[in-house]
C-alpha cells in the first residue's frame, strides 16, 4: 500500500488467539475507502501470530509486526502509532468487536465537524449485555458534534482507547502516547486527549463491543501490580485534570472515588497493599476528596463515604474495618488511625471527633446496649416526647404496640392514642392499658381518617419533641431513648432512624438504602438528598416547634397520608440528624387487612399520585440531586409498585378523567433528565400511562414481569411507547432489543408473517440504532434483514434449518478432509473453528482454511490435528460471512466410511461415534495413549481392591477377577 | 459488632423470625448456615462479639451418609465449636427433643448433645419439662438452663376468615362437625392414628370432615389414601399452605389434633390457640402438666396398640366435639405471651451473656 490510507486501524495483541479472527473480521469488514490493519504481536505464546498471517495472506491490508518480547499493551500501542500512516487512528483490542459500520461514521463526524477526534458508546458482551460503564453516562444520550470537555465534563468518565478515532495529527502535536509498563495505561492519553482537544464529537450509538471475559486486565482489578499502576496513572491524570473546571474535576473525581476506587476486588488489594501504597492512594483521595461538589458528595452512600474517609485517612486499620465490616469477619481488637477532621467535614461524617465517630459507625461496642436500664421516673410535668398513635381496628395488633411502648421507661414519655371509630376490640385494650399506665391519653374520634387522628393528636400533645407510631406495628424499647439524646446534642429539628420490616417468616431492613447507615448530625436534605426518599413519619423524632410552625399537617386522603408532611419537614428542616440504629419496627401485615390490599384502586391510585405531584412541588426549590432522589422514588421505588398494581386491578383502556388530570400533572413536572434516568421498561410503560395508552402499558408490564404475551401485542406497544417521544433513544433501542428482536430468535418457530411484518415496520427507521454486532448472533442476522424491510428476508434468518450447514468428514492420504457444498447466495466461506467441550462456547480456535472450488459449488479444508492445543471432545462449525455478516453455525458433520479406518489411517482425529455430530474427537497422541493403555489395564485392579476395602469393614480380601 | 449465627436457618419456619426480632431491633447482627459443611465454614469467624445458637442438631449427623461420616461430622464439629469458644464466642442450644426423629446414629447423637450441653452457655428449653424428660439420656447443667416460651403467632398471619367463610372456602357444609390437622405430614406425627380415629368417629357422626392440609411424600400421601375414613369427608391439601391460608384451614375446624408422639414442644398447639380453636395431643405425662391449666387441649391415652390409640383419641374427639370447646380461652393464651415478649425474654439472655 503506497499511498497514506484514511484510517490506521492498531490491534496489540497477546494471548487472544481464540479471538482475534472475530476482531479482525470486524475490523476489515469496515467499508472505509482506505485502511491499513496493523497487528502489533506482542510475543503472544500462543498463536496468534500465525492466525494473522494466515488472515494477512489474504488481506493485504493487514499487517503484523512483532515485538522480540513481551513489552505490554501501552508499548505495542507505541509501536502501532509509529508505524501508522493514516489520517485517523484508532485503538481497539484484539479481543473485542467493532461495531459494523462504526469507523466509516466516525470519520463522517470528524470530516464535517473538524474535531480532533470522536468517541462513542460501547457496549459489553461475554457475560449479559449492557452499556459499557465509562459510555453509560447521559451524555451519550445524543449525538454530540464540536463539543469540549469544560461543555460536557461528564465525558471524563470516557477513559478508554478503543472506542475513539484520533486524528494522527492532533496525537502527535499533543504528545499522545501510551505510558509503558504499566497497566491502567488508557487512563492518561484519554485524559490528556479530552484536555487539550479544540473540540470533541461524541456518537450515541454503539461502535464497540467490548468482550467481559476472566483474564482480561480490566477484571484483573484486585491485582495488586494493577491496583499499584492504578494509583499510578490516576495520579498523573489527576495532575492533568487539576487546572481544568471545577466540575470536570469534580467529575474526574467523582468517577475515581466512587466508580473504581470502591470496587470490592481494588479496596481488598488496597488493604493488603504496603504502607508506601497506603500513603499514595491516600493523598490521591484527599485531594480527590476536595474536588468532589456537592451534588458529588451527595450521591456517595454513607458507607462509601466511610471507606474513603478511611482510605484517605491513610490508616491501614481503619481501611481493614470498613472492609470485615461488609464482610462480616471477626474485628474484635479496634485501635483506630486518626481520621483528619477536615476529611470527616468534609464528606459530611458528622459532627462528633473524628474517632468517635468511627467508633459509633464501625466500634465493636453498640449504642443501645450502652443506655442504663432505669426504673420509671416521676412522670410529674411535661413529658420529652408526645407519641402520637392513630387506631382504627387493630385488636390483634395494639396490645403488643403498647407493650412495646411501655416498655420504654428511661425517658419521659406520653402516648396519645387517638381511635378512629374502631369497630372492634381496640378501644377496650388501650383503656384497658391506659388503666394500668398513665401515660397512656386515650381519645376517640368517630370516622375522620388516619391523617386527622394524627393532627388530633399533634394538637394535644405536650412534649418538647413528638413522635409517631401506627397501632399495628412495635416500637424497640431504647429508640425514643437514642432519638432524644441525638435531638438535644445536635439540636436538631428532625431525627430520623433506621427500622426494619417485619414479614411471617423474615425481617428487611436496608438503611444504606436511605442513607440510614451511619450517624449524621446536623444535615440537611440538601447534603443528603438520599433522606427524602425515605418518607415514613413513624421512625422519626420532630421538634415540636418546627412541627408546628414549618411542617404540613396530615391531609385526610386514603393513600399516602404522610409523604406531603414528611417531605415538608425534610425540605424545610435546618438540622436532621440520622439514628442508624433501629428506632422501629413495622409490621406487613399479610392478608386482606393491609393497606396493600387496597392499592389498585382509581381512588387510591388517583390520591397517592396527587400527594406525589404535591411533593414535587414542594421540592420545586431544591437541590437538581433532591430533585432526582424524588422523581426516582416516584417512577422506580413508591409509585411503580402503585402502579403496577392500578394496571393489574383495571381494565381500563384510558384513564378516567380524574386519573388523567394528575397523570398529565405528574408528567408535566417530572424533568426529562429525571425520567430518562429510570430503567428503559419503567420510561417505556410511564410514557405509555402518561399518554393515556392503559392498554398498551398493560401489555409491556405484563412482559417485565415475565408474563406470557402476544409478540404482536408487544410489537404495538413498543411501537406506541416509541410514538409517545417520552424515552431516551437509547432506552426505546434497548426495549426494542430485548423486547422484541430477542422474542423473534426464541419463538422463531412460530413467528408468522405478520409479525415479521410488524417487526420490519417497527426497526426499519431506527435500524442504525438497534444494531448488534456480536459475530453469529441471530440478533446480527436480524438488524440485517431489517434493513431489506422484507419479512420473507426476517422469516428466512430466522429458520434454522436454512442456516445450518453441512459437511462430509473422509480420508485422503495426506489426512481428514472436510468437504461441503455452497447452497446459494453470494456466500464467503472463511474458516472452521473448534471449541472444546465444557468451555466458554466463545473460546474458538480456527482450525483450518477453507479454499473453495473453481466453479464456487463447494468447498473444502484439510483438518490438522496440530491445530487443537488438547485432546477432548471439539464443537465445530463453520465461519460464513455473506451478506447477513459473519456468522457460525454449527457443522453437521456426517462421516463417510467406517470410523475405524480413520483410526487406521490417522489414530490422532477420529470422528465422533454419532453420525451427523458437530463434534471432533481429538485422540491424545500415541505414545501417550499407549503410556494410558497400561495404566488402565492396572488402574480396574487397584479400584477393586479400594473398594473391597472400604466395605469389608476394614479386613482386607483378596478375590480374582 | 455484636452478631449471632444461628444453624440451621430454615427460611419457612416463623419461630427464627420472631425470636430474633428484638435482638435486631438492637443493634445484633443475625445469619445462619444450614448446612454443617457451611457451618464449618462460617465457625472460625465467630469471635468474642459473637454468639452460636445451635437451633437444632438434626443437621449435624441425620444427614451422614454413614457411621464412618457421622463420627467424622461429629469430631469436625466439636473441634471447631471448642476454638470458636476458645476464641471467646458463646454457644446456645434449644433443646427440642430427646433425639431426633428416626434416629441414625444413637450413639453419636448421645455424644453430640452431651458435648453441646458441656460446651454451650446456654440451654434454652421451650417447656419447664424438657430438661427432666432428657436427664436421663443427657443431663442438662441447672445453671445453664433457661426456658424461653414459645410465643403465639399472634400478628404474624393474615387475620383468618369467620369459621362459616372458612368453612365455605374449603367446600364444607356449615353443620358439618370439623377435625383438622395441618402442618408437614411426617411418620412421627401420628397422622395415621388420626385416620383410623375418624373411621370410627364417621360411624357416630356421619356427616363428619377430616381436614388434612400439609406437604407430604408421595408415600405419605399414598399411605392417607389406603387409610383414608370410608364414610367421613376428606378436604386435603399436601402442598405447601402459604402463609396467607393458613388461617382458613384452621378456622374451618372445630377441633384440631395434634397426635404427635415423643415431642417435647409443637407450634402447631401455638398456631391453634392463636386461631382460637381447641385441639387434642397425646396424653403425656409432660403434655399433661404443660395445658393441666389449659382447658381449650385435651389428651388421648397413647394406647399398647394401633387400635387401642385410635380408640382412644375417636373418643377424645367425639368428647370434644360434643362438649364445650372454650375457645375464646385459647385465644387468651395466645394473647399472653407474643412475639415481642419472647423478643424480648430472649434479649435480657443476651444480656445476661454479655454480663
Amino acid at each position: 500500500m503506497s499511498e497514506e490510507p484514511l484510517l490506521s486501524v492498531i490491534v496489540p495483541a497477546y494471548g487472544v488467539a481464540p479471538y482475534i479472527a472475530d476482531c479482525l473480521w470486524s475490523i476489515l469488514r469496515q467499508p472505509v475507502e482506505s485502511m491499513e490493519v496493523i497487528v502489533v504481536d506482542d510475543a503472544s505464546p500462543d498463536t496468534v501470530a500465525a492466525i494473522v498471517r494466515d488472515i494477512a495472506r489474504e488481506d493485504s491490508r493487514v499487517r503484523l509486526i512483532s515485538h522480540p518480547r513481551n513489552r505490554g499493551l501501552g508499548a505495542a500501542r507505541n509501536t502501532g502509532l509509529d508505524a501508522a500512516r493514516g489520517k485517523f487512528i484508532a485503538f481497539p483490542d484484539s479481543d473485542d468487536l467493532v461495531a459494523r459500520d462504526a469507523y466509516p461514521r466516525m470519520i463522517d463526524s470528524l470530516e464535517r465537524s473538524g474535531s480532533d477526534f470522536v468517541t462513542g458508546a460501547a457496549e459489553e458482551f461475554g457475560k449479559g449485555r449492557q452499556w459499557y460503564w465509562t459510555t453509560a453516562g447521559r451524555c451519550f444520550d445524543v449525538r454530540r458534534t464540536r463539543t469540549t470537555l469544560a461543555d460536557i465534563p461528564e465525558l471524563i468518565h470516557d477513559h478508554t482507547a478503543w472506542n475513539k478515532l484520533y486524528r494522527r495529527d492532533f496525537m502527535i502535536h499533543e504528545g499522545i502516547r501510551w505510558p509503558e509498563g504499566v497497566k491502567c495505561e488508557d487512563v492518561v492519553p484519554s485524559v490528556r486527549a479530552y484536555v487539550s482537544a479544540r473540540s470533541i464529537d461524541v456518537l450515541p450509538e454503539p461502535v464497540y463491543y467490548y468482550r467481559r471475559r476472566a483474564g482480561s486486565i480490566t477484571t484483573a482489578l484486585g491485582d495488586g501490580v494493577t491496583v499499584s499502576d492504578w494509583v499510578a496513572q490516576q495520579t498523573e491524570a489527576a495532575e492533568i485534570v487539576a487546572d481544568e473546571t471545577d466540575r470536570v474535576r469534580a467529575e474526574f473525581a467523582e468517577k475515581v472515588v466512587a466508580h473504581e476506587l470502591l470496587s470490592a476486588s481494588r479496596l481488598a488489594a488496597l488493604t493488603l497493599g504496603d504502607a508506601v501504597l497506603v500513603q499514595r492512594v491516600g493523598e490521591l483521595v484527599t485531594t480527590l476528596i476536595s474536588w468532589l461538589d456537592r451534588d458529588a458528595l451527595a450521591r456517595l452512600e454513607g458507607d462509601s463515604r466511610w471507606a474513603i474517609a478511611a482510605i484517605a485517612g491513610r490508616s491501614p486499620e481503619a481501611l481493614r474495618i470498613v472492609r470485615a465490616r461488609t464482610t462480616l469477619e471477626a474485628v474484635d481488637t479496634v485501635t483506630f488511625g486518626l481520621l483528619p477532621e477536615p476529611l470527616v467535614s468534609s464528606l459530611a461524617l458528622g459532627r462528633r471527633s473524628p474517632e468517635e465517630a468511627f467508633h459509633a459507625k464501625f466500634g465493636a461496642s453498640n449504642r443501645f446496649s450502652s443506655y442504663s436500664r432505669q426504673v420509671v421516673r416521676d412522670y410529674e410535668g411535661n413529658p420529652e416526647i408526645s407519641v402520637v398513635v392513630p387506631t382504627h381496628n387493630v385488636e390483634t395488633f395494639v396490645g403488643e404496640l403498647l407493650w412495646s411502648l411501655r416498655r420504654a421507661t428511661d425517658v419521659r414519655l406520653e402516648f396519645i392514642i387517638v381511635d378512629d371509630n374502631s369497630t372492634d376490640g381496640t378501644w377496650d385494650i388501650v383503656q384497658r392499658h391506659a388503666d394500668e399506665d398513665r401515660r397512656i391519653r386515650p381519645l376517640r374520634l368517630v370516622g375522620r381518617g388516619g391523617g386527622q387522628a394524627r393532627n388530633t393528636g399533634v394538637e394535644l400533645a405536650r412534649g418538647r419533641y413528638i413522635a409517631f407510631a401506627d397501632g399495628d406495628d412495635i416500637v424497640p424499647r431504647f429508640a425514643y431513648r437514642a432519638m432524644l439524646e441525638l435531638a438535644e446534642k445536635t439540636g436538631s429539628d428532625v431525627i430520623t432512624g433506621s427500622y426494619l420490616k417485619l414479614f411471617t417468616t423474615s425481617t428487611w431492613g436496608d438503611p444504606r438504602r436511605w442513607s440510614y447507615d451511619y450517624e449524621l448530625h446536623g444535615t440537611t436534605l440538601a447534603d443528603h438528598p438520599l433522606l427524602v426518599r425515605q418518607r415514613t413519619c413513624w421512625n422519626r423524632l420532630f421538634r415540636r416547634e418546627f412541627w408546628v410552625s414549618s411542617v404540613f399537617p396530615f391531609p385526610s386522603v386514603p393513600r399516602a397520608n404522610d409523604i406531603v408532611p414528611m417531605v415538608s419537614a425534610m425540605a424545610r428542616a435546618t438540622s436532621i440528624s440520622v439514628l442508624p440504629e433501629t428506632a422501629y419496627i413495622y409490621r406487613d401485615r399479610p392478608g386482606s387487612g393491609s393497606m396493600t390490599a387496597r392499592l389498585g384502586t382509581t381512588d387510591s391510585t388517583v390520591s397517592y399520585l396527587a400527594e406525589e405531584v404535591a411533593c414535587a412541588q414542594l421540592l420545586r426549590e431544591s437541590s437538581t440531586e433532591t430533585r432526582a432522589q424524588h422523581w426516582h422514588t416516584v417512577l422506580s421505588v413508591d409509585g411503580w409498585p402503585h402502579l403496577g398494581k392500578y394496571l393489574d386491578a383495571s381494565t381500563d383502556q384510558h384513564p378516567e378523567p380524574e386519573l388523567g388530570r394528575v397523570l398529565d400533572e405528574l408528567a408535566r413536572l417530572v424533568p426529562e433528565e429525571c425520567f430518562h434516568a429510570v430503567t428503559y421498561e419503567k420510561q417505556a410503560i410511564w410514557s405509555l400511562v402518561f399518554a393515556g395508552e392503559l392498554r398498551h402499558a398493560r401489555v409491556l408490564y405484563s412482559v417485565s414481569r415475565n408474563i406470557e404475551t402476544s409478540l404482536i401485542e408487544v410489537i404495538s406497544a413498543v411501537r406506541a411507547a416509541t410514538e409517545t417521544g417520552s424515552p431516551s433513544s437509547r432506552s426505546l433501542m434497548r426495549l426494542r432489543w430485548k423486547y422484541v428482536t430477542r422474542r423473534l430468535v426464541e419463538e422463531r418457530a412460530s413467528v408468522t408473517h405478520e409479525i415479521a411484518a410488524a417487526a420490519v415496520s417497527l426497526f426499519r427507521e431506527h435500524i442504525s440504532g438497534c444494531e448488534i454486532a456480536v459475530p453469529g448472533a441471530a440478533e446480527d442476522l436480524l438488524m440485517t434483514a431489517f434493513r431489506t424491510a422484507d419479512p420473507h428476508e426476517v422469516l428466512h434468518v430466522l429458520d434454522d434449518q436454512a442456516r445450518q450447514p453441512s459437511a462430509r468428514l473422509s480420508a485422503t492420504r495426506r489426512g481428514l478432509r472436510l468437504e461441503g457444498k455452497i447452497r446459494g447466495g453470494s456466500r464467503r466461506y472463511l474458516s472452521v473453528s473448534a471449541s472444546l467441550d465444557g468451555t466458554d462456547k466463545h473460546l474458538r480456535i480456527p482450525i483450518a482454511r477453507i479454499t473453495t472450488s473453481a466453479d464456487g459449488d463447494t468447498w473444502s479444508a484439510m483438518v490438522d490435528r496440530e491445530r487443537f492445543p488438547r485432546p477432548g471432545r471439539w464443537h465445530i462449525s463453520l465461519d460464513i460471512e455473506d451478506d447477513w455478516g459473519l456468522r457460525r453455525p454449527a457443522l453437521r458433520i456426517a462421516v463417510q466410511a467406517d470410523p475405524d479406518r480413520f483410526r487406521r489411517i490417522r489414530p490422532v482425529v477420529a470422528a465422533s461415534v454419532k453420525r451427523e455430530s458437530a463434534q471432533l474427537l481429538v485422540r491424545k497422541p500415541i505414545h501417550r495413549r499407549m503410556l494410558g493403555a497400561v495404566v488402565r489395564r492396572l488402574v480396574p485392579r487397584m479400584r477393586i481392591l479400594t473398594v473391597r476395602r472400604r466395605y469389608s469393614g476394614g479386613a482386607l480380601r483378596l478375590g480374582g477377577s | 459488632m455484636r452478631r449471632i449465627h444461628v444453624f440451621p436457618s430454615w427460611r419457612d419456619n416463623p419461630y427464627l423470625n420472631m425470636l430474633y426480632i428484638g435482638a435486631r431491633a438492637e443493634g445484633w447482627t443475625i445469619d445462619g448456615s444450614t448446612t454443617l459443611a457451611r457451618l464449618l465454614d462460617i465457625l472460625p469467624s465467630l469471635g468474642p462479639s459473637s454468639i452460636l445458637h445451635v437451633h437444632w442438631t438434626s443437621p449435624i449427623l441425620q444427614d451422614q451418609a454413614s457411621l464412618a461420616e457421622a463420627r467424622a461430622a461429629l469430631d469436625a464439629f466439636r473441634n471447631s465449636i471448642a476454638q470458636a469458644t476458645a476464641r471467646g464466642a458463646r454457644v446456645l442450644w434449644t433443646v427440642h427433643n430427646l433425639l431426633p426423629h428416626g434416629v441414625r446414629y444413637l450413639e453419636e447423637e448421645v455424644t453430640l448433645r452431651k458435648f453441646i450441653c458441656d460446651i454451650a452457655d446456654v440451654v434454652f428449653q421451650l417447656n419447664p419439662s424438657t430438661a427432666s424428660v432428657v436427664d436421663d439420656l443427657f443431663p442438662i447443667p441447672p445453671e445453664k438452663l433457661v426456658t424461653l416460651r414459645h410465643a403465639s403467632y399472634i400478628g404474624l398471619y393474615a387475620q383468618p376468615p369467620s369459621r362459616d367463610a372458612a368453612k365455605n372456602a374449603l367446600g364444607i357444609p356449615h353443620s358439618s362437625p370439623t377435625v383438622g390437622f395441618v402442618g408437614q405430614i411426617r411418620p412421627y406425627k401420628g397422622v395415621d392414628t388420626l385416620l383410623g380415629a375418624m373411621e370410627r368417629v364417621s360411624k357416630t357422626l356421619p356427616d363428619v370432615t377430616l381436614l388434612l392440609a400439609g406437604r407430604a411424600s408421595e408415600n405419605g400421601v399414598r399411605a392417607i389414601d389406603r387409610r383414608a375414613p370410608r364414610n367421613a369427608r376428606i378436604i386435603r391439601s399436601h402442598e405447601f399452605v402459604p402463609d396467607t391460608e393458613i388461617g382458613t384451614w384452621f378456622t374451618a375446624a372445630d377441633i384440631l389434633v395434634f397426635p404427635y408422639t415423643r415431642i417435647l414442644n409443637s407450634g402447631s398447639v401455638l398456631l391453634s390457640a392463636t386461631f382460637g380453636r381447641a385441639c387434642i395431643l397425646p396424653g403425656e405425662q409432660h403434655l399433661r402438666s404443660e395445658h393441666a391449666a389449659n382447658r381449650w387441649v385435651s389428651f388421648f391415652d397413647i394406647g399398647e396398640t394401633p387400635e387401642e390409640s385410635e380408640d382412644n383419641l375417636s373418643t377424645a374427639i367425639l368428647a370434644a366435639l360434643k362438649g364445650q370447646l372454650h375457645e375464646d380461652d385459647a385465644r387468651r393464651f395466645a394473647a399472653e405471651y407474643v412475639t415481642t415478649d419472647m423478643a424480648m425474654d430472649f434479649v435480657h439472655i443476651l444480656e445476661d451473656l454479655e454480663g
